[in-house]
């Protein structure tokens, strides 16, 4: 299913050219720049959210880098699909890879950066944070998969498709049902 | 305002701001740049061989390489030999999947040390050439301990010709197995897992170092509690007692619609029985979804699967492209699925394997335009003669109805009209049975709930009619993909060798 860019917030922030940046990069590894710049914070969300600490995170993002480098040549989207799809392939990957104790910890037990003044914060109280805590704690994996590629990751849903083994039409859709059963829990009419 | 243009609910924000409130450190990735890309051309030209420009051929070597190998071992010593020899390489271990059994060496019975309270039990130690697994079970914690600062190092003395040296590894951390993470929570304390790097060879007893600082009370930084871990080496004939070896029932495989599934590997004890099935399709996007799976015994005992994994994440098995094995028979796809049930009775000579249908999804790219107004009314019928054919399953579309529906953006709901589509064709033919349609059309949309029908469980997009995708009274509608539902049943049924009874 075509994906309007309109309506998907995600892909807006692409980086103009991918598939250009991306058969440059394999012929001189240079231009790889501003894809780094495009994915690394995504893969540090994304590995945050699934390992739990930012030590781990970090060594992820690393980990994720270094392989798409070296496996730069042999990335074929008409085999691999997208970019970003293939990227975070490697990153899941990656993140099972450092499997220990648990799937993710609370992020609660981190201590933030220096992003406590925006303007989030100011409409989220912290009932809400530890609501939100429960609800997912309450979900299956395959569910936190989801937001965590759209949300932490910021992946569309051809990329999110890529990733998980679905038409992009399944992603959407699941995705979709995901967050209208999510909002009945967070009103209240489903708990 | 939300980022799809509608209205921003409480959720939104608080999921934005769950996912993405610690921000990576900027000097990190900063350095992370600095550090990747300027040696990027050496690290990618390390991994190229001088004396092969093309690396994304190697894996044809290496694959020639093999056959050559194991066609010279059969014209050796026999087909049946080979095959044999090859089942013994194989075990199954719980919580890290199949592995060789050439040079693996294991605990054989737990060992333990108990602290006050707190007792630390290694109760499995496999050390397989491809890497080590230890696991371990811990009583006595507080309840609150953090494990996730508990640090395991294994150490081990190792000679090089002169003098002994002293080595240790980190935990370099496992995969998940296939059959997913294992709960780490027990009634009695937790399970904890470590991977490692292989040891090398020769090394038959090694010690596992915990740092209990920072998990229990009391504990000093520099504290340290070690355990001496004896290694025997494991073999299929004198398996440890979670490693075990697998037989491969050749003789189960069954067809139907040209879609072979086969199974190719059963690891059975006393807890579980773990069965590796291919399924074989001549053209397939997408996974293969068995539904309707059992296993029964000729002592008349039936199960069902508990846990069913295809996740290719978690799978050490590949999607597999088998060429035709005679002139003029299709290119087959191999999907590797894995299926747990509990321990069969032991009295079970005969095993079957039962699937009672595979829905596949078909991506139809097909398009369609219908004809309609700026602003339809909602009980608009529009007739259609749309015809599509799916891999020789015939759907006809014979209208359009303007209805109500829900139309989800990202963030929030509301009540938009939309089309809902009409199919006048049989839902079932010869046992393939239309089980989905997703439609979309070439502007972008809301997504609509799709329409459900409660009698046949068929379900078909709905679009929503926003008036900015009618371009000149007409809509390009596109077919995306189309599910059918076909019938067997695959029953696979074989023997179980003497040995694994």
């Amino acid at each position: 299913m075509p994906e309007n860019p309109a309506t998907d917030p995600h892909s807006a922030d692409l980086p103009e050219g991918e598939d250009a940046l991306v058969r440059s990069s394999q012929e001189d590894p240079a231009a790889f720049g501003p894809l780094f710049d495009f994915y690394s914070p995504r893969i540090y969300y994304y590995a945050l959210h699934r390992l739990g600490n930012a030590a781990d995170a970090e060594d992820v993002t690393s980990r994720v880098f270094t392989d798409a480098l070296q496996g730069l040549d042999r990335y074929r989207p008409k085999r691999h699909g997208s970019f970003g799809g293939w990227l975070f392939t490697i990153a899941r990957r990656r993140c099972a890879d450092h499997f220990r104790v648990s799937d993710s910890l609370p992020l609660s037990t981190l201590n933030p950066k220096d992003n406590s003044a925006g303007p989030l914060d100011e409409v989220i109280s912290r009932d809400e944070q530890r609501r939100l805590d429960e609800i997912l704690k309450s979900l299956h994996k395959s569910d936190l998969e989801l937001l965590r590629l759209r949300f932490a990751a910021e992946l569309t849903y051809k990329q999110i498709g890529d990733v998980i083994g679905k038409t992009e039409a399944a992603a959407k859709m699941s995705f979709i049902r995901l967050i209208q059963r999510l909002r009945l829990i967070w009103e209240g009419k489903d708990e | 305002m939300n980022s799809t243009g509608g209205q921003t609910d409480g959720l939104e924000v608080a999921l934005h701001h769950h996912f993405r409130s610690y921000e990576p450190d900027p000097r990190f990735l900063a350095q992370l740049r600095r550090t990747l890309l300027p040696s990027a051309a050496d690290v990618r030209s390390s991994t190229r061989p001088p004396w092969h420009p093309q690396p994304h051929l190697r894996w044809r070597y290496a694959a020639a390489a093999i056959v050559l190998v194991l066609l010279a071992a059969i014209a050796a010593i026999g087909p049946t030999k080979v095959l044999a020899q090859i089942e013994q390489w194989i075990g199954y271990v719980p919580g890290l999947g199949e592995i060789n059994l050439v040079g693996t060496r294991a605990l054989v019975h737990p060992v333990s040390r108990t602290e006050g309270d707190i007792t630390f039990s290694v109760v499995e130690f496999v050390a397989s050439p491809d890497q080590t697994l230890v696991k371990i079970h811990v009583t006595g914690l507080p309840a609150d301990a953090s494990l996730s600062y508990l640090r395991v190092l294994v150490q081990w003395e190792h000679g090089n010709g002169l003098r002994m040296s002293k080595y240790q590894a980190n935990p370099s951390y496992p995969p998940c197995p296939s059959e997913g993470c294992p709960a780490v929570r027990q009634p009695d304390g937790y399970d904890l897992q470590f991977a490692y790097e292989p040891l090398p060879a020769d090394i038959q007893q090694i010690q596992l170092t915990f740092h209990p600082w920072g998990i229990v009370p009391g504990t000093s930084l520099s504290e340290t509690w070690s355990l001496e871990i004896p290694l025997e080496p494991v073999t299929a004939e004198k398996p440890q007692s979670f490693v075990q070896p697998a037989y491969s029932p050749r003789s189960a495989v069954d067809t139907h619609f040209g879609i072979k599934m086969t199974v190719d590997r059963v690891f059975a004890d006393t807890s579980r029985t773990l069965i590796v099935t291919s399924i074989l399709v001549p053209t397939a996007p997408n996974f293969p979804s068995p539904q309707g799976a059992s296993l029964s015994t000729d002592t008349g005992h039936m199960y069902e699967p508990f846990l069913f994994s295809n996740d290719l994440d978690l799978n050490p098995r590949p999607v597999q492209t088998m060429p035709p094995s005679a002139a003029g028979e299709a290119t087959l796809t191999a999907w590797p699925s894995r299926w747990q049930f509990e321990a069969v009775n032991n009295q079970a000579s005969r095993l079957t394997f039962t699937v009672d249908s595979i829905a596949l999804a078909y991506r139809a790219q097909s398009d369609f335009e219908i004809e309609l107004s700026k602003d339809p009314t909602v009980g608009t019928v529009i007739p259609l003669d749309v015809s599509l054919n799916i891999e020789g399953f015939y759907v006809h579309f014979n209208q359009a109805l303007v209805v109500m529906a829900t139309s989800s953006t990202q963030w929030s709901s509301n009540r938009v009209k939309a089309l809902e589509f009409g199919i006048d064709s049989p839902l079932e033919v010869d046992g393939r049975k239309l089980t989905s349609i997703d439609l979309s059309h070439r502007y972008g949309q809301d997504y609509v709930d799709p329409y459900i029908d409660q009698k046949s469980g068929l379900t078909i997009g709905r679009l929503s009619l926003n008036p900015a995708v009618i371009r000149n009274g007409r809509m390009t509608i596109s077919v995306d993909t189309v599910v059918l539902e076909l019938r067997g049943p695959w029953v696979l049924t074989w023997d179980v060798p003497r040995e694994a009874r």
